[in-house]
């Protein structure tokens, strides 16, 4: 097999406007993010793409400065190594610097578009063969008033989202309690939901929230802030428990499994460490019955093409589709191949690799090595 | 009170000992020294310090400290820098985790309010202890007589404690436990660091193979929360947490889980005297014991870490790190002077230090 190296490694930054109004969680709200662009270049002829956004600095522990400060500890190390041997890539950046998964997803992200470059396949074909040429998509409704939240899921609805997730929490629960009753008396009977506080109600505050609705069938998800308030909570509650901001690496997903705290997850992509950890949490969900999406917290293209390949692979049964950002994002990437939600529906793309070719000169290149 | 201006000054610390070794093949010749200088629209200054052990020894690294404090200083600015809990939920609501970087401006904060009520910051921390603070050695690792005679050179030199770095091999590693612990003096006490780098497996065989009359207590043996309890329901010598305890949740669930006997508090891998302090009455109150530690870092650092040692209690306090052998530049003058391995927290104002500014030369960030 011909040896190929990587040549040089651009860092690009890029903000990603918010179409509309602000995003609202329960602890932040944002209007635009900061996203992070690494291109690999090969000696090949190929690059390679990977991306990260955190979602603001307060959404869970990573941030756009710091996602760009590992990276340039790091790709210095990688000039001169195969690409193709992803395993001895990412080792390499662990020799580099400890922790930071976020960043170092944007690396795997781009090996992997390399591989599917090199072997002239797309990424779904290189992790075990799309089980579907579409993957559901959800829409998530941020913190807003009972009414508003009401009209929101017909309108979505009629839209054909099948999943909806409505954010909850940093408020008076009372409040969210009449969210959820709103929401059951608009939404109709295929329509899953789930609400999602991203770590913003105290322990007795998820109990309240959940034993108040007992009768509606929905999944909390993230309700509390660290895994040990999720564990107390567990024997409390009555409704399925998705793990998220929780899920922070493999070992603490293997552990929520075993300790049956989890019922399903709300991956990120680029939290995990990328597609190589994607794909381990994928065959474990498999092997232990758990749903999960693909998702991340936010990204253009590169990192929607990710999470769409990665939702592809996943047994349509324990999928819960995957979340992108496409809808709030003027400007594609690619205007040929934007990954796009159309009727609650994403199209896979067909290209090797994530897919995508970027244009990059619509980003500000950050730092270059080679 | 408030907050006028924030600044970071950055210098490369030069490891005094040429190249320090770590399990798993880290090596380190120097640090990326961070340094924080708060300053009050009354014209108070406080300084801060925050000096990863290079980039691998946790998820943490010099530019990261600096991607921080960007992130963080200008929503500080205008508060009152000794209300120290506010000054730390405001660093949460503009960050996220990172302790390292939210480290210095907390300490430069209580630099300030020490300064601006004329007492030392130990004082302000629940007030020092009668005890003069025994120092602790860090013997990189190498071959075991070589290592006995690092050892030794620190006996000689007053040190009472000394932390032994292992990892490679378990039989290896023996051979220089062995060594390091056959001139052990009454009264000296000795840590076995592997700071992460053995498997459970080989963490169980070292033990193992241990002559069992070696009085030492084993410091983080292994990368993982599983491996390293694991371990520590297999022996009977004490285990110790460090890289793995960060924050109050880490202790609480290490006691609630009984995973350890004592934790290394280090002051920017714990998030700064302010959670220092809650982490010091968490482990007390469950009777673990505490060395008083940073990264690593220089005489700003230094600063903070007796301060912090000196209001731990004789009973729970084992040693403080003396951080500033480590390295081969003196970046603040103050009264901290070792006398025969012990020092004790100076009695002036706030940590009691005076930067030498043609160290730390012009401020690379600023923020007013």
């Amino acid at each position: 097999m011909k040896n190929i190296k990587i040549t040089e490694i651009h860092i690009y930054q890029h903000d990603l406007e918010i179409k509309g109004k602000p995003y609202k969680m329960s602890l932040s709200e944002v209007k635009k993010l900061d996203t992070t662009i690494v291109e690999v270049v090969t000696d090949s002829g190929i690059s390679g793409f990977g991306e990260v956004c955190p979602l603001g600095p307060t959404y869970q522990e990573a941030h756009a400065l710091g996602a760009r400060a590992a990276l340039s500890e790091i790709a210095p190390h990688l000039i001169g190594m195969n690409p193709l041997h992803y395993g001895q890539v990412m080792y390499k950046c662990n020799l580099a610097l400890m922790g930071h998964n976020y960043a170092k997803a944007a690396i795997d992200m781009a090996l992997w578009d390399i591989i599917g470059k090199h072997y002239k396949v797309p990424l779904g074909e290189l992790l075990g063969g799309s089980k579907q040429n579409q993957v559901p998509s959800y829409y998530a409704i941020s913190i807003e008033s009972p009414d508003e939240v009401a009209r929101l899921v017909v309108d979505k609805q009629q839209q054909g989202y099948e999943r909806l997730q409505v954010k909850v929490g940093g408020r008076d629960v009372a409040e969210d309690i009449a969210v959820a009753r709103k929401v059951f008396e608009v939404k109709n009977s295929k329509t899953s939901i789930a609400f999602d506080a991203n770590r913003g109600l105290t322990t007795t505050q998820a109990i309240h929230f959940s034993q108040s609705c007992r009768d509606l069938n929905f999944v909390l998800e993230q309700p509390c802030g660290s895994y040990e308030e999720l564990k107390a909570i567990t024997p409390k509650i009555c409704h399925p428990l998705y793990l998220d901001e929780s899920a922070s690496d493999i070992a603490t997903v293997a552990k929520a499994i075993n300790e049956g705290i989890a019922d399903g997850f709300g991956m990120k992509v680029t939290r995990v460490g990328g597609v190589s950890a994607m794909r381990l949490i994928i065959d474990m969900c498999h092997t232990y019955r758990r749903p999960l999406s693909c998702d991340d917290s936010w990204g253009g293209d590169i990192v929607a093409a990710a999470c769409v390949h990665l939702a592809s692979i996943v047994e349509p049964s324990l999928s819960r589709g995957a979340w992108i950002a496409a809808p709030y994002i003027d400007k594609p990437y690619d205007r040929l191949n934007s990954v796009q939600v159309s009727g609650g529906w994403i199209d896979i793309p067909k290209g090797p690799g994530l897919g995508i070719v970027p244009d990059t000169s619509m980003f500000n290149l950050y730092q270059s090595f080679s | 009170m408030k907050i006028a201006k924030i600044e970071v000054f950055q210098a490369h610390l030069p490891y005094s000992g040429g190249i320090y070794r770590l399990s798993g093949g880290r090596e380190y010749a120097g640090f990326d020294a961070s340094f924080v200088r708060v300053t009050t629209e009354c014209g108070i200054e406080g300084w801060g310090e925050s000096t990863p052990f290079g980039s691998t020894y946790i998820a943490a690294h010099g530019a990261g400290v600096r991607a921080g404090i960007t992130e963080i200083a200008p929503s500080l600015l205008g508060q009152d820098p000794r209300h120290l809990d506010r000054i730390n939920e405001t660093m949460d609501g503009a960050l996220v985790g990172h302790n390292h970087a939210k480290t210095p401006i907390d300490v430069a904060c209580w630099d300030i309010f020490g300064k601006s009520v004329e007492m030392p910051v130990c004082d302000l921390l629940g007030g020092r202890t009668i005890d003069v603070l025994p120092l602790i050695s860090s013997i990189y690792a190498g071959d075991p007589e070589e290592m006995r005679a690092r050892v030794r050179a620190h006996r000689e030199a007053g040190y009472m404690g000394h932390s032994i770095k292992i990892g490679s091999d378990p039989v290896l590693d023996v051979e220089c436990i062995k060594a390091c612990l056959t001139d052990r003096q009454r009264g000296e006490y000795f840590i076995v660091d592997a700071n992460g780098g053995m498997s459970a497996e080989n963490a169980l065989r070292l033990l193992n193979l241990l002559p069992n009359n070696l009085d030492f207590a084993l410091e983080a043996p292994c990368a993982t929360w599983r491996e390293c309890l694991s371990v520590k329901r297999s022996t009977s010598v004490p285990i110790i947490w460090d890289e793995l305890a960060q924050t109050e949740e880490d202790i609480v669930s290490l006691i609630a889980q009984d995973g350890a006997d004592g934790i290394g508090l280090k002051i920017s891998k714990n998030g700064g005297l302010t959670r220092c302090r809650r982490q010091r009455d968490i482990c007390i109150a469950a009777g673990y014991t505490m060395s008083v530690q940073d990264t690593t870092g220089s005489d700003i650092a230094f600063a903070a870490i007796v301060h912090m040692g000196q209001t731990v209690p004789k009973k729970y306090l084992r040693c403080i790190l003396e951080c500033r052998d480590m390295v081969s530049v003196k970046t603040a003058d103050g009264d901290y002077v070792v006398e025969n391995g012990f020092i004790s927290a100076p009695q002036s104002p706030g940590l009691g230090i005076s930067p030498r500014m043609d160290v730390l030369g012009d401020a690379v960030l600023s923020y007013s």
